[in-house]
């Protein structure tokens, strides 16, 4: 009998992007230079031919290019790129495989390309359908171009199409946000993100005093709700803070992140987490293309991570934290002591427990932070 | 008098604030050639770091010098500093005491200020000769002639021929110090006599112990002698005798009537040697204590707290540090259910309030919280016990209350005519009973109020600035106590009373301030996860309610691979915050927001 394989998941960083959004603090460079894409995609196949001692146990069942703009490689590239994980790892034969891009990015015969090379999945930038808030954040495309970008990856065969949205955005109102769900459900994506804008120190938003036109808090915590109502209403689950589905398209990839599941990280900035530690790779491209990539990170978790990390995580999820599950894997009660924090958090209409569940609403699941927190068992009950 | 008296003058420099005496007594010293001007730090007398940055004195120091005078004579001026602010009065009063004359300067482009005024009263009582001296007078505002004509007519001395000088130029100095030769008189004394000297200030040096500054008016002393400080009959073998030289003490045999210099006898504490305290011998005291001394007590007291709990033993030990060198700082422990464990510490006035606390977090590197200042209150219980309340947690609830007085100060403010209004509208609002008001000139006018110290505690001098634009100056001193309508004022947050935010307070202001201080709790306490009330009381009448919100967004959007060690540290971070957090009830509220709720900006 063939012995079970270890699912592993593997994440490419493809760092090349045609212009910096005002808002993104993610590692990318300026993606003009084929050549230099080039190099990156021969440095990606040599990262990734290391590790195949390693997972040698492993079935890789999700693959996930994510950025920058992988889009921006050549079908060239790609098809180096998918040899050399076939090359190298035992990849599930229903294996999810995304990747990510942007509108204006992709023509049909790359879409097909990637199609044929076994990518089934494609998760779009679109942030918003209203042209003067995505000047506003330095997108480079329009809404018309999410329109008809989303209609070739439909053309070219792909099934399960992902869109993300924005929300807080620079002049945004809770009536273009509804504009941009109408327009978005209208696309019809099998699977959603919205994610409220957050100003990082280091991206040009982060630089300015003030960013204009940027509603309040109160504004965009309605905006989050709006969201998460017009969504279910259309048939999305709401799964994780800022993610929606359709029942059976949920991000296979995503999950495995806040499940605790095992991932390989390769390329600039990627982060891997592989028997039971978390690692990562500095932003340095030069390094990398040198094949000198340092490591950013290098963190064994302790039995105590392990168990923080497990409630931040799974209280991102709808699902929420199963309470027997969690004192079979920590060896205590994760509510004992707190009944009374715990009734306050259901009465106020932020959490929902069965005895045997603890789960986020949606409401609970935008204060997770400071519920995470007062649910500390190593620390005094909080209010 | 002995020919040694006839060459020795014993002088003060005393000035509204910022007027140039610092500036002044560092010329001084530069034209005595003790200091040689590329040695010279500026401003030698001051020498605490804060002195310096704010350009006032804090502590008297005297110092000796040495001067040729046109007459071919030298001359030996012992110059005495004094502390340039309303809160240490006394201890001004006690530095002229060891003179026998003062500078007076004042600013040629700001003309005579309530401190002015103030300090040349307090020379006057003293019996010194007053020497004006018009400084600043490189500035192109200098308005000279009328200076020397508002001294003459509103402090009431001969002005003519004065001095008109600039200290930051260095511009006629010399002249100076030709008046002090000739017009400050030579000291008296008899040196045959029992020892009398005047203690006017000491500090603590860990080496010597305390270092005490003296001015002797009869007999001698010398290293060996036993001294009897009168006011507490504490008896001490003199160690060391000698001159304060700008850059340290230099011992000398002994000294005798006439001069200013200093003692060390093995003291422990600068407690024991209190100013304006009497020295003599013990083998043959004298009969009569020199005039004037009293205890100095602290007006205002608030209650000081480590921000990080862990550090309170710190805050004890800088606390005691700082008592070494400064009797008139009193503190012992308090315990709050909001802010731990801290201590009741008592201040002459608000300035040496702020002194202290910016000493602590300066030198000690402490972050603290402190509560409002509170003045004394005179409470009469069922009974007839009278007690004094420093502290609003323990002011008996009021059926308990036959009569509460509080702390009236008579205050004197000199203003320019234009604000007369709005500072007596000020003064109205804070309580103040109307004295009267005097034209100096058709600019400017003095305005005398009787009004209760809690209300100057209470941001009055902020207050004052902004509505005289900078111009108006303030200066109070203690008058008595009056039976007032106090009530205690407490808040509560999320039903709980907060004994750190209680306070007293006016009947007639109660209203207003429960609604600004609630307003301020909202703007400050930040959202958590369950809504909180806030309410203000009087006993069990609720005054004035707010609420804080529910928080509606604490949350890190994205999570993925490389977000998951971002998101930790995150939490990590709001944990660490959280273990600073202060329980006020059942809320935790950030140090910082504590402050900014006490913070008094009324205006």
């Amino acid at each position: 009998m063939m012995k079970k394989r270890r699912p592993v998941g593997l994440y490419l960083h493809i760092p090349f992007c045609l212009g910096k959004c005002y808002y993104c603090d993610f590692c990318s460079f300026p993606g003009s230079d084929a050549g230099l894409r080039q190099r990156y995609t021969a440095a990606l196949c040599r990262e990734l031919s290391g590790w195949e001692s390693a997972l040698s146990d492993a079935e890789i069942d999700t693959v996930y290019f994510g950025g920058g703009t992988p889009t921006l490689l050549s079908a060239r590239d790609f098809d180096d790129l998918f040899n050399c994980i076939h090359a190298h790892f035992a990849v599930a034969q229903d294996a999810e495989i995304t990747v990510e891009m942007n509108p204006g990015t992709a023509d049909l015969p790359l879409l097909s390309a990637l199609r044929s090379f076994g990518a089934n999945r494609i998760s779009m930038g679109v942030q918003s359908a209203d042209d003067r808030q995505l000047r506003a954040i330095g997108r480079l495309h329009t809404c018309r171009d999410a329109a008809l970008a989303f209609r070739l990856c439909r053309e070219a065969g792909f099934a399960a199409l992902s869109m993300d949205l924005m929300y807080g955005l620079p002049y945004q109102t809770a009536e273009s946000f509804r504009q941009t769900l109408a327009f978005a459900l209208q696309c019809g994506p099998e699977h959603l993100s919205a994610y409220g804008l957050k100003i990082e120190p280091a991206t040009r938003f982060g630089r300015m005093e003030r960013v204009p036109g940027l509603p309040d808090e109160d504004a965009e915590c309605d905006l989050y709700a709006l969201a998460a109502e017009t969504l279910a209403g259309a048939g999305y689950r709401h799964y994780e803070i800022s993610n929606y589905a359709k029942p059976g398209f949920e991000s296979r990839h995503n999950l495995r992140y806040w499940r605790g599941g095992e991932y390989l990280g390769c390329g600039v900035a990627a982060y891997s987490f592989l028997d039971g530690v978390r690692f990562g790779n500095d932003r340095d491209l030069d390094a990398y293309l040198r094949g000198e990539a340092r490591r950013a990170e290098y963190r064994p978790l302790t039995p105590c991570d392990r168990e923080e990390e497990y409630r931040m995580l799974r209280l991102r999820l709808a699902e929420g934290i199963s309470l027997p599950e969690y004192r079979r894997l920590f060896g205590r009660d994760l509510i004992a002591g707190r009944e009374e924090l715990v009734d306050r958090l259901v009465q106020q209409g932020l959490a929902v427990t069965d005895g045997q569940r603890l789960r986020l609403t949606d409401a609970g699941m935008y204060v997770s932070n400071a519920v995470i927190l007062a649910l500390d068992p190593d620390s005094d009950a909080g209010n | 008098m002995t020919e040694r008296q006839k060459h020795i003058r014993n002088f003060s420099i005393i000035a509204h604030i910022d007027h140039g005496k610092s500036t002044l007594a560092d010329r001084i010293l530069e034209l005595t050639s003790t200091v040689a001007t590329r040695d010279m730090e500026a401003q030698v007398l001051d020498d605490m770091d804060l002195e310096r940055e704010r350009g006032i004195t804090i502590k008297a120091r005297a110092v000796t010098l040495t001067y040729r005078a046109e007459n071919g004579e030298t001359y030996e001026f012992n110059l005495i500093d004094t502390p340039g602010h309303v809160d240490f009065g006394y201890e001004v009063s006690r530095s002229l005491n060891a003179c026998e004359g003062a500078l007076l300067v004042v600013d040629a482009t700001q003309g005579v200020e309530a401190q002015t005024l103030a300090n040349a009263y307090l020379a006057i009582d003293s019996n010194l000769e007053i020497l004006p001296v018009i400084n600043k007078i490189d500035l192109p505002s200098a308005d000279v002639e009328k200076v020397r004509a508002e001294i003459e007519d509103i402090i009431g001395i001969p002005a003519e021929g004065c001095p008109a000088v600039s200290a930051k130029a260095g511009l006629n100095i010399r002249q100076v110090l030709e008046k002090v030769v000739t017009d400050i008189p030579a000291p008296a004394g008899d040196e045959e006599a029992p020892l009398k000297c005047l203690i006017f200030d000491s500090r603590y040096d860990s080496y010597l112990g305390v270092v005490v500054y003296i001015r002797v008016f009869d007999g001698k002393i010398k290293a060996g002698d036993r001294i009897r400080l009168m006011s507490t009959g504490a008896e001490f073998d003199v160690v060391e005798v000698g001159v304060m030289k700008p850059f340290g003490l230099e011992k000398t045999a002994g000294l005798a009537a006439g001069d200013v210099g200093y003692l060390t006898a093995s003291i422990k504490t600068v407690g024991e040697t209190q100013v304006g305290d009497t020295v003599t011998l013990a083998s043959a005291p004298t009969g009569q204590a020199l005039p004037g001394f009293r205890q100095a007590h602290p007006m205002v007291y608030a209650g000081i707290y480590p921000a990080d709990g862990a550090r309170y033993g710190d805050l004890r030990d800088a606390l005691e540090k700082l008592q070494l060198n400064d009797a008139s700082l009193s503190f012992e422990p308090e315990t709050s259910a909001a802010l731990g464990f801290g201590f009741r510490c008592g201040f002459l006035g608000l300035l040496h309030m702020e002194i202290i606390e910016e000493r602590l977090e300066r030198e000690f590197n402490l972050d603290l919280i402190t509560t409002a200042p509170s003045v004394i209150y005179r409470v009469t219980v069922r009974g007839g016990e009278v007690r004094y309340i420093d502290n609003p947690s323990n002011y008996p609830s009021p059926d308990e209350i036959v009569s509460a007085e509080e702390p009236m100060v008579r205050a004197s403010i000199i203003t320019p005519t234009d604000y007369i209004g709005g500072l007596m509208d000020l003064c109205q609002e804070r309580r103040g009973v109307f004295v009267d008001m005097k034209y100096i000139d058709t600019e400017r006018a003095e305005l005398h109020y009787r009004l209760p110290l809690n209300e100057i505690i209470y941001d009055f001098f902020d207050a004052l600035k902004s509505r005289s634009k900078g111009y108006a100056s303030l200066d109070y001193e203690f008058d008595a106590y009056e039976p007032s309508k106090l009530v205690k004022l407490d808040f509560l947050l999320n039903g709980d009373p907060v004994d750190a935010l209680s306070f007293i307070v006016h009947e007639d202001k109660a209203y207003a301030r429960a609604r600004k201080i609630a307003e301020k709790l909202k703007e400050n306490i930040p959202r958590q996860l369950f809504e909180i009330p806030i309410q203000a009381a009087i006993g069990s009448k609720i005054i004035a309610r707010e609420t804080v919100k529910a928080m509606r967004k604490d949350v890190l959007a994205k999570c993925y691979g490389g977000d998951i060690t971002r998101k930790k540290k995150l939490l990590e971070k709001q944990k660490e915050g959280k273990r600073k957090m202060r329980k006020l009830g059942s809320v935790e509220v950030s140090p910082e927001a504590f402050m900014a709720v006490l913070k008094l900006d009324d205006e």
